[in-house]
């Protein structure tokens, strides 16, 4: 047992019991049952991904990459489910982020999580991800949009460095290269 | 491609390529003392003078011969050697020191042990990004409890606004880190291929503030925008350009301090400078993310958060914190790319 893994955990725990003990001494703090459900599967399932994750390799650039991209993962599903990232949550176009969450997914299992391949992958949906704003634009959905083309290039701007991870991790780039220093 | 190498016991120096490698594995030195090295073993058997370490190592900066001396001692315990009964560096007292082992010049295709530039990149980057993911999360915690107590907001759902704040702050923490750490890393890599031993890390400090004020920039441009169009207000001057300059300043300087430091003292620098240059930013009137959100809480009635947000004292302490918590975080994910502890394998 890491200490990574004691701390991690050990804040999914604390943010699930401090309101918990918060609303004993407040009347402010008001979480209902479904509020403590959705955030014990928010959180919990976070955590969970990052552990399979991080069994998948001892590489440690494959565990950051891996944690990185569930991180995102858990952004936009907890973006569009909070205030949506295209108009309001309410918004049917936000169901385009479906195909971003269903590609790392699937591709995932497909290539079988092989250091390699999650960079392409990885590169893949950082394209999907930006294709969403032009769909958005092309559809020309009714909403404001600047949000999120903003959130989009984030969002491809982080999966690219997940990618860069992966592809450290998957020894591409070392092969002996001759110097190409000069002599002093 | 070949180039001369010299070997001494089971050191193998490669001085174009500026490494020392013990049984092929490169041990770490700095660039001085790299140099110090080099002036001796280029010449083995030769007595070395006091003064033609300070003319050729120090290049005439003027230093105390007490530097000299670490330089020395420092040298020994990396090769493990002893001043008495000195296998590799013999002490001619008061003159200067003498290379004493079998050394031995070879002209030999160079072994890559210098990984190609792009894991360097990829790997500070990628680690600092998280890194700093992390002190978002930590951050967007703290905030959001101090959004709780505000009782007009919890009618938009408590679990809600904890998610909204976290998640906000977590992608402006993963977006500031990246823009600094990837700064700093192609800073450091154009650096060490192209600058003197001694400009090298201003100009990473440098290259890390300037990755910091582009996200600044560009966070703080669309953030202005989309208060304009969603809620008809700019909320004002809020963190940008200057504010992620003197954070990501924070991080490179950190880290060029810290490089070989003890981890404590890692932790330790870092959060001082990150605390300080945060009350400093606040202080000479820069906003972080609790000023912003004061700003926002001004200017954007829209939004509906109370005004003001935080008192004043408060956003004082929220941005040592802020400032502390960014650069710490940063720094000791840097570190991991430089020396991956044991407990994280």
């Amino acid at each position: 047992m890491s200490w990574f893994r004691v701390l991690g955990w050990g804040f999914v725990l604390a943010l699930l019991v401090t309101p918990a003990i918060a609303m004993r001494f407040s009347d402010e703090v008001q979480w209902t049952a479904f509020d403590f459900i959705v955030a014990a599967v928010l959180l919990g399932g976070t955590g969970l991904f990052i552990e399979l994750g991080a069994r998948l390799s001892t590489n440690i650039a494959y565990r950051v990459g891996m944690t990185i991209a569930v991180i995102n993962c858990l952004l936009i599903v907890w973006l569009n489910l909070a205030v949506g990232i295209i108009g309001n949550e309410e918004n049917p176009a936000n169901a385009m982020y479906l195909s971003v969450l269903g590609l790392v997914a699937v591709g995932s299992v497909v290539v079988r999580a092989k250091a390699n391949a999650m960079s392409w992958l990885m590169i893949a949906t950082a394209i999907t991800q930006l294709c969403i704003s032009l769909a958005a634009v092309l559809l020309e959905i009714p909403a404001d949009l600047q949000p999120a083309f903003f959130l989009n290039s984030a969002f491809a701007i982080l999966w690219l460095i997940a990618a860069g991870l992966f592809k450290v991790a998957s020894g591409r780039y070392d092969e002996d290269k001759p110097a190409t220093q000069k002599q002093p | 491609m070949t180039a001369n190498v010299i070997q001494f016991a089971d050191f193998t120096l490669h001085p174009g390529e500026r490494l020392l490698l013990k049984q092929s594995q490169p041990v770490e030195l700095t660039s001085r003392y790299f140099d110090a090295l080099l002036l001796l073993v280029h010449e083995p058997g030769t007595l070395i003078s006091k003064e033609r370490f300070m003319r050729e190592v120090w290049a005439g900066i003027p230093v105390t011969d007490e530097a000299l001396t670490q330089c020395i001692r420092t040298l020994r315990k990396v090769l493990g050697d002893q001043a008495r009964n000195s296998q590799f560096i013999e002490t001619v007292p008061k003159h200067g020191y003498r290379f004493i082992a079998q050394v031995s010049i070879e002209n030999k295709a160079i072994v890559s042990t210098h990984k190609h530039p792009f894991n360097r990149v990829a790997l500070l980057g990628g680690y600092g990004t998280l890194g700093a993911g992390v002190s978002g999360v930590i951050g967007g915690t703290l905030l959001a409890a101090l959004t709780l107590t505000h009782a007009e907001l919890t009618q938009f759902g408590a679990a809600s606004i904890m998610f909204v704040m976290i998640a906000i702050t977590l992608l402006v923490a993963l977006l500031g880190g990246a823009g600094v750490t990837f700064g700093l890393a192609a800073g450091e890599v154009f650096a060490e291929k192209h600058l003197p031993a001694g400009r090298r890390y201003p100009f990473v400090v440098l290259a890390a503030a300037f990755g910091g004020l582009l996200v600044g920039a560009f966070v703080k441009l669309v953030a202005t925008d989309t208060f304009n169009l969603l809620l008809g207000a700019s909320p004002g001057d809020i963190t940008g350009a200057v504010e992620g300059f003197v954070l990501g300043g924070a991080v490179g300087l950190s880290y060029a301090l810290t490089r070989l430091a003890s981890p404590l003292r890692l932790a330790l620098i870092s959060l001082s400078i990150g605390g300080l240059l945060g009350a400093l930013t606040v202080a000479s009137g820069g906003n972080l993310l609790a000023g912003s959100l004061n700003l926002v809480a001004l200017h954007v009635p829209a939004s509906q958060l109370p005004n003001p947000f935080f008192s004043a004292q408060l956003e004082l302490i929220a941005a040592v914190v802020e400032g502390a918590l960014f650069v710490c975080a940063c720094v000791v994910a840097l570190a991991f790319v430089n020396r991956p502890p044991k407990f994280f394998r």
